[in-house]
């Protein structure tokens, strides 16, 4: 049951990267994403960047085990970001994500990942219920 | 029952025969296409090993210039299990170098 699940709950922080070329390329070849702006640091360079950036998808679709090992009784139902600013290569990424809206019905939590950078790289939203029988 | 990940239909996006819409028409604006925004949101979890119908509508915007996909997987029944909407804003390829 999502009875216990209070707004303001925190999930445990997960932290995963840094994500180096060989990663990036990898993830490019099985996702189809090519672009070479995550891949090519002379393409990154030239609008910029100090280095590639990891791709987005690759980042929101970390939320999905983050939220699974907080809570195994939900399902997601919904999973959603922006991505507001690069999170680079080499950078260290940190997921984290907060209850903003609890009902025995849904869980509304927001969603953040963070590269070196102050400010997010990702805001992002799930939506979680709980599995039928559960 | 082996289900699929959640973020798993934006491979589907990637087919070229797909995403070449969306690269024909960047090529015809002479801009780039940035990944702005993505959401997925199910009414029934994807299995591992079925087939599913998956389609696609493109939209452009003028202001601010972006392109959005949503894109829709049904069963081979006709009930859709899932939406995708992906937002990709069009910047200017001045600056951009070779990027596509």
């Amino acid at each position: 049951m999502s009875g216990d699940i209070k707004v303001g709950d925190t999930i445990p922080e997960t932290v995963i990267g840094p994500f180096d070329a060989p990663s990036l390329a990898r993830y490019a070849e099985v996702s189809g994403d090519a672009n070479p702006l995550h891949l090519d640091d002379a393409v990154a360079a030239a609008i910029g960047f100090p280095a590639p950036p990891v791709h987005g998808m690759k980042l929101l679709a970390a939320f999905e085990p983050m939220l699974r090992a907080w809570r195994d009784d939900l399902i997601i139902s919904s999973l959603a970001g922006r991505f507001v600013q690069p999170i680079l290569r080499g950078d260290t990424v940190r997921l984290s994500g907060r209850v903003l809206r609890a009902t025995d019905d849904e869980i509304f939590v927001r969603l953040t990942a963070y590269g070196a950078a102050r400010a997010p790289g990702i805001i992002g939203e799930a939506t979680l219920r709980p599995k039928v029988g559960a | 029952m082996e289900t699929v990940p959640l973020a798993y239909p934006a491979i589907w996006l990637a087919e070229p025969s797909l995403f070449s819409v969306v690269r024909d028409l960047c090529d015809d604006l002479d801009v780039v296409p940035v990944h702005e925004s993505q959401s997925f949101s199910y009414d029934a979890p994807l299995v591992a090993g079925e087939s599913y119908d998956f389609s696609v509508t493109v939209s452009r915007e003028e202001t601010p210039p972006r392109l959005t996909m949503v894109a829709t997987v049904a069963t081979s029944d006709g009930e859709t299990c899932a939406r995708v909407e992906t937002m990709l804003r069009l910047v200017p390829r001045a600056g951009f170098g070779s990027v596509s």
